[in-house]
């Protein structure tokens, strides 16, 4: 039961026909049942079909836009790494690369304070052409000669004042003293850098300071974790560990290893967030940006691993990147029960004593 | 990010919903696919750049090549593999909405899917670009890459082959919505 009228009826609510044709043909809708019927099936028809709502899922959504992001990037990166971490980071990597040792924080760091020494070695060498002078980092136990004094004091304070800023009371007193210094420096320059990083980051979102001493308090606590060997972790991670194997390595340490690192440090920084008190929830943007972060550096990562086979590495990128997802898609003021959930999820999968044994082994 | 990645990602913003309800409905009953293709549309345009487009361009070519991946679909031509590996799927899930409101939602969206899938798929495009994204005839044209003629012919016979199968349903819906 059709008009010959009725396609123009289609056009006429779809906006298409021309302004006198379309006074025709509402004209010929008053007069006609039949396409009136017609116009009030095609706008049901519309009503139903413009109201379809795709079933959308945020976290699918920013996951493929961090993927898209993430894919370019690892395609246009040719020769250059990809490395999203703060200045000082980066040179730190290219430092250690440039210097041919293994790539993780602790070989670097060993790295600057060689150069440190070096420089200084120089400096001293350049004022005092004839007089052999002992490196700084050991400098300070050996007795020196006379003319050595005026210059040395400098160094020794340098070297003390890093300690000091570092490991603050736990390396002081005389137990310290008989502890080889060379390793105490190394480690205290890298609890600096760490605070010097995290520093950077804080000053990227304008927070306050107290905020880069937080993350001081949690590098050292990292640090004093990744002394223990795997035989000491806790029975989660023995558990993890017996599950990756020994063989567990990473490729492309520079990357990887440190983006491990990065990851284990913010999942300690969401556990530890107390949600009520004196930080508020909204005191979790610094994690969700720090996921976000990670997140993008996680799924490239994972690929580059997927791609060459490394199955051990694709495992741990895999369960750790659905719950940088999770914290990266926290709202702005999270619900305990959100932010527990996540925890929860953590526990289960053991994730942070995970991380800690890919450390520890990728060492 | 550089301020194209920027760009592209509030474009991204902007029209991933609206290109996963338009696959969703171009591929009625195939659950799961549209997100992929969406990533995978996108990440096409991201590769031809943003910026190599006109102003509003890029979305008619980006509506082109998900379709095209689609037919891809559809026919079965290609299989699974070209598309990314999938990131969240095993976490899916999330907020549970009111039980009620997801009956009601889940009964319209799914007498949508089964009256689209009842069109040949040329009519079905032509039609989700006009009701959902009000494209004008010659845009759909463009993106669909046929004559305006062919997509005034597709849009009514599409809506009257609706109308004429569905049509008693889709009424009586509308009243049970309404009431």
């Amino acid at each position: 039961m059709n008009c010959e009228w009725t396609e123009k009826i289609s056009l006429l609510i779809d906006g298409e026909l021309a302004r006198d044709e379309a006074e025709t043909a509402e004209h010929h809708l008053r007069a006609c049942v039949v396409c009136r019927q017609a116009r009030e099936d095609f706008l049901h028809l519309r009503a139903h079909i413009s109201a379809y709502r795709a079933d959308l899922d945020p976290r699918t959504q920013r996951a493929a836009l961090a993927e898209i992001l993430a894919t370019a990037a690892f395609e246009k990166r040719d020769a250059k790494p990809f490395v999203t971490s703060p200045r000082g980071a980066r040179f730190g990597e290219r430092l250690a690369a440039l210097l041919g040792v293994r790539a993780n924080a602790q070989a670097w760091a060993a790295a600057c304070v060689l150069i440190v020494a070096g420089a200084l070695f120089g400096l001293i060498l350049w004022r005092n052409a004839p007089t052999p002078p002992a490196a700084p980092t050991i400098a300070d136990s050996q007795p020196r000669p006379a003319s050595e004094q005026a210059h040395v004091p400098a160094i020794v304070t340098q070297s003390e004042q890093v300690r000091a800023d570092g490991d603050g009371a736990r390396e002081t007193g005389g137990a310290a003293e008989a502890r080889p210094r060379r390793r105490e420096l190394t480690k205290s320059v890298r609890v600096r850098f760490e605070r010097a990083r995290a520093a950077v980051v804080a000053g990227e979102t304008g927070r306050e300071p107290r905020r880069a001493e937080t993350t001081e308090a949690q590098s050292e606590a990292m640090l004093a974790s990744v002394e223990l060997s795997p035989r000491r972790l806790d029975e989660g991670a023995a558990d993890a560990e017996s599950k990756l194997g020994r063989e567990f390595h990473i490729d492309s340490p520079l990357a990887a290893t440190r983006h491990v690192e990065q990851a284990q440090l913010l999942l300690r920084s969401f556990r530890n967030v107390r949600l009520a008190g004196a930080r508020g929830a909204s005191d979790l943007a610094e994690e969700r940006r720090r996921s976000q972060k990670l997140l993008y550096r996680n799924i490239v990562l994972r690929r580059e691993a997927a791609t060459k086979g490394d199955l051990p590495v694709e495992r741990v990128l895999s369960s750790l990147e659905p719950i940088l997802i999770d914290i990266a898609n926290l709202p702005d003021r999270p619900e305990g029960d959100e932010v527990l959930a996540i925890r929860q999820r953590m526990e289960r999968k053991n994730i942070v004593a995970m991380l800690q044994v890919s450390v520890a082994a990728a060492r | 990010m550089t301020g194209e990645d920027e760009d592209f990602a509030n474009f991204f913003e902007e029209f991933y919903p609206s290109l996963c309800r338009f696959l969703e409905c171009m591929l009625a009953g195939r659950a799961g696919v549209a997100p992929d293709i969406a990533q995978e549309s996108f990440m096409q345009l991201y590769r031809q750049g943003l910026n190599s487009f006109a102003p509003g361009e890029a979305r008619f070519w980006l509506f082109r090549v998900a379709r095209n991946f689609a037919l891809n679909e559809l026919t079965k031509a290609q299989t699974r593999a070209r598309l990314f590996g999938r990131v969240v799927d095993a976490f899916r899930g999330g907020r549970v909405p009111n039980p009620e409101q997801e009956l009601e939602m889940a009964e319209r969206r799914e007498i949508v899917l089964e009256m689209l899938k009842s069109l040949p798929e040329h009519q079905r495009a032509a039609l989700i670009l006009r009701e959902q994204e009000e494209m004008s005839y010659r845009e759909i044209a463009r993106v669909l890459d046929v004559s305006e003629g062919k997509v005034k012919v597709d849009v009514f016979r599409a809506r009257e082959a609706l109308r004429r199968k569905w049509g008693r349903a889709e009424r009586e819906l509308a009243k049970t919505v309404g009431s």
